[in-house]
């Protein structure tokens, strides 16, 4: 098959594909589940293939077995030990014996170990700047507006101040930080009027944030149906079919 | 909520319309970078000729209307600029192909454009793809050089060998050898860059999908990266700022493409070409969200009808 | 000898570049610091709810709405599916969906009720098994617990939401539970189940995807609220000591914020003061203002602001490369950086 076929043919695929997963929102078809099925096993296939030639190959068993170059020369020695691993990865698979069932659970301790380790060493480093860059002055020290820089005024100066529209949007900021994570609370019965108010002001102004994130989701969501219209119309028709430039 | 007016089949139709004509047509959209991409931009034409970035590269086929081409983008730079890069991933099998077949395609791109091919081994490597993000990239922070060392690479004269003696990577020692860490990602390798790799000194950049957009800037207005490209507003800066520079006046002095944090004048590409995927979906982008404002519209004066109506009977 | 012929244990001590433990070190006293405490929080109170202290936690509306949801399956004699999130590998998320959806497999298991769990993972599969059989064994009807009901779809994305969605379709599930890490897929499924008429109640700790569950699911459990559902329905003292804990680390959190706005506003007020007076004394001369802000920021090191035990992060704009000075030959004099 030439090298043009065959980049044919999988666009083809591809399309019919992608009016197959379509087809779905008429209604739930046999065509619509024999690409879903299509997919899975597609996704299932080059998982395992993947993980092994990209990952594994490399960095468990010739890390065991050592390497060697074209002409058969020891590149590096082999570290009998990685052969361990393969007995803890095993006993994930004895989830389906009901009598050893129980061994699964190591190799998950030791996943969920690491995990957690991680997120202690992490915590500071993700959080700490956060919570640095919440610390913003809400008092203003100069004019409402901040000056252009063809106001004559000394740029450093107006680096050094804080104006007032500024101040009030670094309010707005802590506000909406502390009322927020407030409304996250859960040891407290709160019956105190103003705090309750905070409360609720927290949970709209979470909720404003919500709608903004739709927003840029929503954008996203198209840009892929949008994509998919490229591929459909220009990628396989337009260029593979009629051959346009 | 439920246009009932409309039936849901018309509403797919019009949006299959609205998401394929415009894209028949070349239609010029006026552009003001946002700072997050303005920041990218200039981290990215800071780097000079010979200079080792590592790439990250999170992506699949779902993300490909996204993430391929901010990744072509980011390509077209580094290649231009003759910048090594070191490719990796670690969200999915089947990014290292996704990412290999995009080189490709920009090596096509520049060779049209005259440029020379970028190889593999002396110009770029694929340093592999390792499973459990959180912990790979952890590695990477700590012991960059004995994480990607069991990875092998055919060389020019066709031996195997391992990829930290490639011209990439040969000077590499540590995380901060690199002048940039790079991730196209539409998975949580952000958070995970952010949590292992921010502490150390090294600027990163992220190019991310429209729906990471919000959670990025937490990290970019937190200064825990330099910047980053969100989703195709992103993509189109970037490659109207390749095209027009950043803040650099034309003939009569005007400012075109101007950035408040970003003030450094920083020229583009003018004369190549610097259009993807993000100059022809971005005007689509609108007729598509337009479609959606006037369906939302009907919708809520529908049920607002609806109501009146039923409280009225 | 080559390097690479030494034992593991040899190579492993001695071309390790990177001393133990330096990977918390990184974080600075101040960072460790913040860590423990908040850690010493989620303990102490973890030892006082197992000394058997009755700790509170408020009721969180959404949780109402599993039992409803239960009952509407059954009555209704359609499954109940759960997706106990994209965890991958198992995590501390994951860990918390599979108590809620024990939760859910408990009270499913005493009306006989059919129940799907959907896994993406390996490790989650493994996982999911165990929990569910056990709460069968715990209910004393471990004759009821189908093995098929634990099933692996796909540890791809997209496929995992292709596989979901064709279930919900043709399993026509009257109740669905989406609860853990959820991503792009989550509006196909909380979709999907919306087409079919399912009763949803969700949860996503991305605050990306909450959004999307809030407009297609009939219940919502928002940001921690997910963290606070398996503590308050199993009462368990782990999970409610913890809870506690937590509920104590965002109140300091939020203090150090409120301390850190105050000290930042003086600081701010003192530091344009300082600057307005080095401009103004200078005259214009840019040398004199050069030394007196360099002055007046070692003078400033040394000054009490609570934002200084946080990590320093270089700003955007002081993003700087070191380099080698090459000559100027070598520089592209097209797209290098041109500064004012």
């Amino acid at each position: 098959m030439n090298l043009e076929l065959y980049y044919a043919l999988s666009k083809a695929a591809g399309v019919v594909v992608t009016v197959g997963l379509f087809s779905v929102l008429y209604k739930e078809n046999k065509f619509y589940r024999f690409c879903e099925h299509l997919f899975l096993g597609l996704a299932a296939g080059w998982a395992a293939v993947g993980v092994w030639t990209e990952s594994l190959h490399t960095i468990w068993y010739d890390r065991m077995m050592g390497t060697v170059d074209e002409a058969g020369k020891a590149q590096s020695g082999g570290h009998w030990i990685y052969a361990a691993l393969l007995p803890v990865g095993f006993m994930s698979y004895m989830v389906f014996s009901k009598k050893h069932n129980w061994m699964a659970r190591v190799p998950l301790g030791i996943v969920l170990g690491v995990w957690s380790g991680q997120q202690i060493q992490a915590y500071f480093d993700t959080y700490g700047p956060q919570v640095r860059a919440g610390m913003k002055p809400i008092i203003g020290t100069s004019g409402f507006l901040v000056p252009g820089a063809d106001s004559g005024i000394n740029p450093q100066v107006i680096a050094a101040n804080v104006y007032w529209s500024q101040a009030i949007s670094n309010f707005l900021f802590m506000f909406t930080l502390v009322s927020v994570l407030s409304y996250f609370l859960f040891s407290f019965e709160v019956k105190n009027k103003i705090i309750l108010k905070v409360n609720i002001m927290g949970r709209y102004l979470l909720m404003i944030g919500f709608g903004a994130i739709f927003g840029t989701t929503v954008m996203m969501r198209f840009t892929l149906v949008i994509d998919r219209m490229y591929f459909i119309w220009n990628e396989f028709f337009y260029k593979t079919l009629f051959h346009g430039k | 909520m439920k246009i009932k007016t409309i039936p849901k089949y018309t509403v797919y139709l019009l949006l299959v319309l609205a998401a394929s004509i415009p894209l028949f047509f070349d239609i010029k959209m006026p552009n003001k970078p946002v700072d997050s991409s303005a920041a990218t931009f200039k981290s990215l034409m800071t780097l000079e000729k010979g200079d080792t970035v590592l790439l990250g590269t999170d992506w699949t086929g779902s993300t490909r209307g996204e993430s391929k081409a901010e990744l072509i983008a980011i390509l077209r730079i580094l290649m231009r600029k003759e910048v090594k890069f070191a490719m990796w991933s670690s969200a999915d099998a089947q990014s290292p192909r996704c990412a290999q077949d995009v080189i490709t395609e920009v090596n096509a791109m520049m060779k049209k454009e005259g440029s020379r091919e970028y190889k593999q081994w002396e110009d770029w490597v694929q340093a592999g793809f390792y499973p459990n993000s959180d912990v790979a990239i952890n590695n990477v922070g700590q012991d960059v050089k004995k994480m990607f060392s069991p990875k092998r690479g055919t060389d020019s004269t066709g031996k195997l060998r391992s990829v930290m003696e490639s011209p990439v990577l040969e000077k590499i020692q540590k995380i901060e050898d690199f002048k940039l860490v790079i991730d196209v990602t539409a998975s949580k390798t952000s958070d995970f860059h952010v949590q292992f790799i921010s502490s150390h000194k090294v600027p990163m950049i992220f190019a991310v999908t429209g729906v990471m957009v919000p959670e990025t800037d937490v990290y970019y207005n937190s200064g825990q990266i330099a910047g980053f490209l969100g989703g195709l507003k992103g993509v189109y800066d970037v490659e109207v700022m390749m095209d027009k520079g950043l803040n650099v006046p034309d003939k009569d002095g005007k400012i075109e493409v101007a950035s408040t944090k970003v003030t450094d004048q920083i020229a583009g590409f003018p004369g190549k070409d610097n259009t993807g995927s993000g100059s022809k979906y971005y005007p689509t982008l609108h007729f598509a969200l337009a479609l959606m404002i006037v369906l939302v519209v009907i919708g809520n004066v529908e049920m607002a009808m609806a109501r009146k109506g039923a409280k009225n009977s | 000898m080559p390097k690479d012929d030494l034992t593991f244990m040899e190579s492993l001590w001695r071309n390790h570049r990177i001393p133990f433990g330096s990977q918390y070190w990184e974080q600075g006293w101040f960072g460790m610091l913040f860590t423990f405490i908040f850690v010493a929080f989620i303990l102490l109170n973890i030892k006082r709810a197992g000394a058997g202290k009755s700790l509170f936690i408020r009721r969180i509306p959404g949780l109402n709405a599993i039992d409803e949801a239960v009952g509407r399956a059954t009555e209704m004699g359609k499954p109940i599916l759960m997706v106990p999130g994209l965890s991958d590998p198992v995590n501390a998320i994951a860990v918390q969906a599979i108590n809620i959806c024990s939760y859910v497999t408990k009270t499913a298991a005493k009306f006989s009720n059919p129940i799907i769990m959907c896994a993406y993972s390996a490790s989650m599969y493994t996982l999911a098994q165990e929990v569910i059989r056990d709460v069968y064994q715990a209910e004393g009807v471990p004759e009821r617990f189908d093995p098929d009901s634990v099933r692996f779809i796909s540890d791809r994305q997209f496929a995992f939401a292709a596989g979901v969605s064709g279930i919900i379709h043709r399993e026509q599930t009257a109740a669905t539970f989406f609860l853990g890490e959820f991503y792009a897929e989550s509006l196909i499924f909380a979709e999907t189940a919306n087409s079919i008429g399912a009763i949803q109640v969700a949860s996503s700790t991305e605050a990306t995807q909450t959004p999307f569950f809030i407009a297609a699911c009939d219940y919502v459990l928002i940001g921690d609220e997910f963290y606070a559902a398996s503590a308050y329905l199993t009462r368990e003292p782990v999970l409610v000591g913890s809870l506690v804990g937590q509920d104590w680390s965002k109140m300091f959190a939020i203090a150090c914020i409120l301390c850190g706005v105050v000290s930042q506003s003086i600081f701010s007020f003192t530091h344009s003061r300082r600057v307005e007076d080095i401009v103004n004394s200078a005259g214009g001369d840019k040398d004199k203002i050069k030394a007196g802000l360099a002055q007046l920021k070692k003078d400033e090191a040394h000054q009490f602001v609570v934002s200084k035990f946080f990590r320093q992060v270089d700003p955007p704009e002081d993003l700087k490369v070191d380099r080698e000075k090459k000559p100027a030959a070598e520089k592209s004099p097209e797209v290098g950086i041109v500064n004012k």
